[in-house]
């Protein structure tokens, strides 16, 4: 018997993609990766920050492969995540069984919000950026709104392609 | 039938997937557009170089991959901190506050010996000091720590932010600030490096401590311009005729400092000829200089340039990279001479 795989994963990976992209061209919400650049980058100190962008070939090299392989990455770590997703929720579960149960529901929200929280802590001071020009406190809840709608997608679209996919397989 | 049912379902995810990926494709092209990819560290150089450059060509380093585009309305100026009178500003509210227009030309801490990270405009707004005087500094204030819309941050001494030609500019050349260049507002800081002339600023604060911001973090010191010169014309490597008339060009700039004197080389720096300053209007702009020049022998000449500043210091020789206060050295070109 087949199992779905990788296929939820990247599924979600790819609707979160969507809306997150759509957040950043309408309403200005920066995307994690410039999330994670801003909170990161002042730490680095000027010469390992200047011998970086030399060997990614420029600042502007740096930027452009920053651009796209973030969402490359973005799309690896939805498969990897997918992956191990189904791989646990299929274990020891025979082919008949419901797709999904109440339990897995929970943990799977659980661990976004988890997800969230310690995302929102850790990229606070970077949170207060929005790209519209909202005023720094409420682009900060936007930004921490953005980031749960996010993780809520991806969380949303494993289940719901996950559930998707095994129901096919039963009928 | 539960293989059979599993490929439908792939094919049917498959096409889903395809969907969200052309959707996402096309949002992520947008953005691309939008993106600082096509004049993020574009250099100006050479014969076409204007007095005041103008606002397409003005120099543009930033941090950003896709730089914001702020919306007018929903854009405020807060100033906060250790003041008595904490206060917001609209867009609106900053028309009926006196305005200045100003000159100043901007360089890029990492602009190079020779690079063309330096433009320079003119600019209208209001003058710092007045909005700082009307939030009324409480004892103890010491610095002023700048925000963007888009994250960025830097502070300076609050004395320099009182300083007559320090504005929080709104216009650049006569016309509204671009989205590259500020808008809805941006500080013009003279006499430091450009990273200081903070854009599509949104919250100025009062602070008594010493916290730093993005780029100062990680240890750039941009507080003061390094006088330097550059040779335009000829460009690097260009051929001459022996006995044609030539002028060498270029620019010179010193911060807030002005220029007072350019001298250019044509052996190396065994000696010097003072330049003719062309075009310097004020001590925060830079200086186009020309010099006249007939070489009389063929054969291969090394151009040098340096400058003076306004306070009769002339431009270090000590050749250093950018980092992490700004390069200095003299800039040298080779040029042919045929006979």
């Amino acid at each position: 018997m087949k199992r779905p795989g990788a296929l939820p994963g990247l599924l979600a990976a790819l609707a979160t993609t969507l809306v997150m992209l759509l957040l950043r061209v309408v309403l200005g919400v920066p995307l994690p990766f410039e999330l994670v650049s801003d909170r990161f980058l002042p730490f680095v100190p000027v010469e390992g920050f200047v011998t970086g962008l030399g060997v990614f070939g420029g600042a502007l090299l740096a930027k452009q492969i920053g651009f796209y392989g973030s969402f490359l990455g973005q799309l690896l770590i939805g498969v990897a995540l997918g992956g191990l997703f189904v791989r646990l929720l299929s274990r020891g579960r025979g082919a008949g069984a419901a797709p999904l149960t109440r339990r897995a529901i929970v943990v799977t929200f659980g661990a976004a919000a988890a997800v969230w929280l310690v995302t929102v802590v850790v990229l606070w001071p970077a949170l207060r950026s929005n790209y519209g020009g909202l005023p720094p406190e409420r682009a900060a809840l936007l930004s921490a709104a953005g980031l749960l709608v996010l993780l809520g997608v991806f969380a949303a679209s494993l289940l719901g392609a996950y559930a998707a996919l095994r129901e096919r397989e039963r009928s | 039938m539960s293989e059979r049912g599993l490929t439908r379902g792939r094919f049917v995810a498959g096409a889903a997937g395809g969907a969200l990926a052309l959707a996402s494709g096309g949002l992520i092209e947008v953005l691309r557009r939008r993106s600082a990819f096509g004049y993020d560290g574009q250099e100006l150089l050479g014969g076409t170089l204007q007095p005041v450059t103008p606002t397409d060509d003005f120099y543009v380093v930033t941090k950003n991959l896709v730089d914001p585009r702020v919306d007018r309305d929903a854009w405020r100026l807060e100033i906060s901190g250790l003041v008595e009178r904490p206060r917001t500003l609209r867009f609106e509210d900053l028309g009926s506050l006196p305005s200045v227009e100003q000159e100043t030309t901007l360089e890029c801490i990492s602009n190079g010996v020779g690079g063309g990270l330096l433009s320079n405009a003119v600019w209208a707004g209001v003058p710092l000091r007045a909005l700082i005087e009307e939030a009324g500094p409480k004892r103890g204030a010491k610095r002023l720590f700048f925000h963007a819309a888009d994250g960025f941050t830097h502070s300076t001494p609050l004395e320099r932010g009182m300083q007559r030609t320090t504005l929080l500019a709104v216009r650049m050349n006569g016309e509204l600030l671009t989205d590259r260049h500020g808008f809805p507002a941006r500080l013009i800081v003279p006499g430091a490096y450009g990273e200081l002339s903070v854009k599509w600023i949104d919250r100025i604060e009062l602070i008594d401590d010493g916290r730093k911001g993005y780029y100062e973090q990680q240890g750039w010191r941009a507080e003061r311009v390094h006088t330097m010169s550059r040779i335009d014309l000829p460009a690097e490597g260009k051929a001459l005729r022996a006995s044609a008339p030539a002028t060498l060009r270029g620019v010179a700039f010193a911060g807030d400092r002005g220029i007072a004197r350019v001298e250019a080389s044509t052996d190396g720096g065994r000696s010097w000829r003072r330049a003719k300053l062309d075009y310097a209007p004020s001590k925060l702009t830079w200086a186009l200089w020309s010099l006249p020049w007939a070489p009389r022998e063929p054969g291969t000449y090394e151009l040098v340039v340096r400058a003076t500043d306004g306070e009769g210091e002339l431009q270090s020789t000590v050749e250093d990279n950018s980092v992490p206060d700004g390069a200095s050295g003299l800039h040298r070109i080779a040029v042919t001479v045929q006979a």
